[in-house]
């Protein structure tokens, strides 16, 4: 039996590519804190935004009071944040995950390329819920697929990495890191960071609340088939990242493969006809995205047949040109398409090895 | 007997479609994804076409402790659309209904109003937090819906059609997620406009909230009559006497609105009902059509691809409705398919279909049987629901026929019968029925002419909800032209 093991000659070459995508619906991605969000006054019985106020700092407080009687604040869900320390200052701000994004990649590689039958074959159900030989069934199947280098589970597990959890006395251990890293950076210039609710700005007041990217608070209520009513206790509201702004995704594939250009092809296909989104999309595409700016440098290692050829080419040095790496690294800035051509699948030759 | 009092009034703006006899068809996943060899990826762009004015709900201007000035379209940062969970919520509840789907997103149980004039009840077995919640558990009273209509997740990993299609998340445990999704319709600001109206009065809600109540027949079919005591004040002096509550049992079905015309219906309020003003209500206006927008779908059978398109527009005479103010004639809308794309890149085992030739056959189908049968969607479809549905769902202009709610009186929607009014309907109808252990059950026609004969009274005519329509003006004329109009 002959698994994929991605590195057996080492590190012979890196695709660097960074994306820069523009958002064209708003984005979700939950956090599990709530700040508490005000929509009228407490005099007022009807009106919708006539008084707005959010509340990040004690939140918890607004949220169980009552005012005559009346719950004035509701929760609100808070897009994703992180904690960085600079120097010694605490500072919050908004993030884009790169788990999320690269789980929403994943995904769409296995939608696209692995039939419904055989998804499920690296998911491992709990072993009390299954008979141990129906374990043993599904990882001897799962390592038959890896076997068969056609099927694209070897190309996604290769590139993504696998931790198909089985006992570590298996004579098949099926985990290895995977050949690709994903950063995500919000790219986001505009000076005003502005709060909408419904088209209507909503003042800023809570100095401790991040304030990095431009929100959009949305609700929903789920209506009972019944009674046409809001369903009760189904009214709720979330902050998301409103569109327009932007983002970029720098990938770092050691030893790329074509397959793995195939997957940027079939990637940016997807984003930009919004069958890819980002973060939750629910029902209703949101994090649908579009890539309005696209780099690639690679890098290959002297000791691979590649690096002469690239060389050869000719193609502009990667900005990130290094005097002291130029020994070990030949690299090249080249479009997305010439990538197929360059010979990638000479690159974990080794000079010599003819 | 009195006919002029139950002829003074228009039908209730909404009717009922009952659920069906039979259990929602329910299957996994895996078995969804079978019932055709033809899985299908890609989009089918939209427009909608307002036929009455379109209002999504955003910002409300209010005044005052509780007048609404005006109400805004809703905008979603700076655009003006109609968002996609209300294209899906509409799409949604008319698959659930016409396919015999489970009932999504119902309530599970009522309490007792502040007033006390209703009755607290559950839909569903929700006891525990029922009781938690100061619910008093009335054990003459039944669950309102049936338990095969409540989404559940232990069906050993079975969902139905809507589900499949939209995805469910049960209370507990792992969801499935929907394999259809929505964009936002936008609307071009000049499409919008000012001068639609909307009644309302001041402080509390026009028409009150939709909070049925188990103690009439208007969401519930009706069980019996249950008597009780009550107590009043007079001169200073308390005097307890026996009342009749009207108990209901199960609901009658889903809610769906007539169509009608906006502006003779709120003039129907503004002019006929006191204390009424108006607002203003910022909308799509009629005729004007909303921006293209796209429906994704993600390996569906292509079967339902051809229901979805089916249910988007149905017939060329059965029109949805979506957004705010659907009783009083806003929303009636027309979907057009003006494209769709396949995904070109699915794995190599979807065949994938030709864009062109599959938009040349659908843009302007005409369902039939046989279309339907052909497109093998008729087995998905309830057929006696799917008629019930059409005749609310009818739509030919011009809208000639007004729908009102019932009036108040001074004594409320629901004034209290007096039991020697109830005892003269039993004698008059010579229905020899007794109090048991405090309850009457009657049979549905008992029930029906019991409450016909106190409307004709003038007593409580919105008592019992079919007694309500059929005594009110044109609306067996509406059903007769709606029955022979809908061909299906």
């Amino acid at each position: 039996m002959s698994l994929p093991i991605p590195f057996e000659k080492g590190v012979l070459g890196v695709l660097n590519a960074e994306w820069r995508l523009k958002l064209e619906t708003p984005l979700i991605i939950r956090n599990e804190s709530k700040a508490a969000i005000k929509l009228q006054s407490e005099d007022q019985t009807k009106g919708r935004g006539t008084e707005l106020e959010i509340v990040w700092l004690n939140s918890e407080e607004k949220l169980s009071s009552n005012t005559k009687g009346k719950k004035l604040y509701s929760e609100l869900a808070d897009f994703n944040y992180n904690f960085e320390v600079n120097g010694n200052r605490l500072r919050v701000e908004y993030s884009i995950p790169a788990s999320s994004i690269r789980g929403s990649l994943r995904n769409s590689a296995i939608r696209r390329w692995i039939a419904p039958d055989y998804r499920n074959i690296f998911t491992l159900r709990k072993k009390d819920e299954i008979p141990k030989e129906e374990i043993e069934k599904q990882i001897m199947q799962a390592v038959k697929l890896l076997e068969d280098k056609k099927n694209a589970w070897f190309d996604i597990l290769s590139l993504f990495g696998n931790a198909f959890d089985i006992d570590s006395k298996h004579d098949h251990p099926l985990t290895w890191a995977g050949r690709l890293k994903i950063n995500v950076s919000l790219d986001n210039d505009t000076p005003d960071k502005e709060i909408t609710y419904c088209g209507k700005k909503v003042e800023r007041t809570d100095a401790h609340a991040p304030q990095n990217i431009s929100l959009n608070i949305a609700n929903r209520g789920p209506i009972d088939p019944v009674t046409m009513g809001a369903r009760s206790g189904g009214l709720h509201f979330w902050l998301e990242m409103s569109e327009g702004q932007f983002f970029r995704i720098k990938f770092h594939i050691l030893n790329p493969k074509l397959n793995d250009l195939e997957l940027l092809d079939l990637w940016t296909d997807e984003i930009n006809e919004g069958f890819l989104c980002f973060g939750a999309s629910g029902g209703e595409n949101n994090g649908r995205a579009s890539i309005v700016e696209e780099n690639y440098e690679l890098f290959v290692s002297r000791a691979s047949m590649l690096s002469t050829k690239i060389e050869d080419l000719g193609h502009p040095k990667p900005s990130r040109s290094d005097l002291l790496l130029d020994d070990i690294w030949v690299g090249a800035k080249l479009p997305r398409n010439d990538l197929k051509t360059v010979g990638l699948e000479n690159l974990l030759i080794l000079k010599g090895d003819n | 007997m009195n006919d002029n009092i139950a002829k003074q009034h228009y039908p209730n703006p909404f009717g009922f479609v009952p659920f069906a006899q039979e259990s929602p068809t329910l299957k996994s996943t895996d078995e969804w994804l079978k019932i055709d060899e033809k899985l299908v990826t890609g989009y089918l762009n939209y427009q909608i076409t307002a036929l009455t004015p379109i209002h999504i709900v955003g910002q409300q201007q209010a005044e005052g402790k509780g007048c609404i000035k005006k109400s805004y379209f809703y905008r979603r940062n700076e655009k003006i659309c109609i968002p996609g969970t209300s294209i899906r919520g509409m799409l949604r509840k008319f698959i659930e209904a016409v396919c015999n789907c489970w009932a999504s997103q119902i309530t599970p149980y009522f309490l007792t109003e502040k007033n006390h004039r209703n009755l607290a009840f559950m839909v569903i077995d929700s006891k525990d937090e029922f009781i938690k919640k100061d619910g008093k558990v009335d054990t003459d009273l039944k669950f309102s819906l049936s338990e095969e209509f409540y989404p559940q997740s232990d069906n050993q990993g079975k969902i139905d059609l809507a589900s499949f299609l939209f995805g469910f998340i049960p209370n507990k445990g792992i969801g499935w997620k929907g394999r259809i999704r929505f964009e936002d319709a936008e609307i071009s600001k000049s499409n919008l406009t000012d001068k639609c109206k909307m009644p309302d009065i001041t402080g509390d809600a026009f028409m009150g909230r939709p909070n049925p109540s188990a103690k009439t027949w208007w969401y519930h079919k009706p069980f019996g009559i249950r008597r009780r005591k009550k107590t009043v004040l007079l001169n200073n002096t308390e005097r307890t006497f026996d009342v009749p509550d009207f108990i209901g049992s199960g609901y009658r079905g889903r809610k769906f609105y007539f169509h009608q015309n906006p502006n003779s219906c709120v003039e129907e309020y503004t002019h006929n009902w006191p204390s009424i003003y108006e607002f203003d209500l910022e909308c799509l206006e009629a005729t004007k059509k909303s921006n293209v927008f796209r429906i994704y779908f993600e390996e569906i059978p292509l079967r339902l691809l051809y229901l979805i398109i089916w249910a988007l527009a149905p017939a060329y005479n059965l029109k949805h409705k979506m957004g705010y103010g659907k009783a009083y004639g806003y929303g009636s809308v027309h979907f057009d398919l003006v494209g769709c794309k396949f995904n070109s890149l699915a794995y190599s085992k979807i065949d994938t279909l030709d864009n062109t030739s599959f938009f040349n056959e659908l843009k302007d189908i005409n369902w039939s049987n046989q279309t339907l049968q052909e497109k093998g969607i008729m087995e998905f479809i309830h057929y006696d629901t799917f008629k019930k549905l059409s005749h609310i769902l009818y739509y030919e202009e011009p809208l000639n026929y007004i729908f009102t709610y019932p009036k108040f009186s001074e004594e409320g929607f629901l004034p209290v019968v007096r039991m020697r009014d109830l005892k003269d309907v039993l004698n008059d109808l010579v229905i020899p029925k007794s109090f048991v252990s405090g309850i009457m059950e009657l049979t549905e026609d008992e029930a029906y002419k019991i409450a016909k004969r106190l409307s004709q009274k003038g007593i409580k005519p919105a008592l019992h909800f079919e007694v309500y329509q059929n005594s009110a003006n044109g609306y067996n004329e509406y059903m007769k032209t709606a029955t022979e109009k809908v061909s299906l």
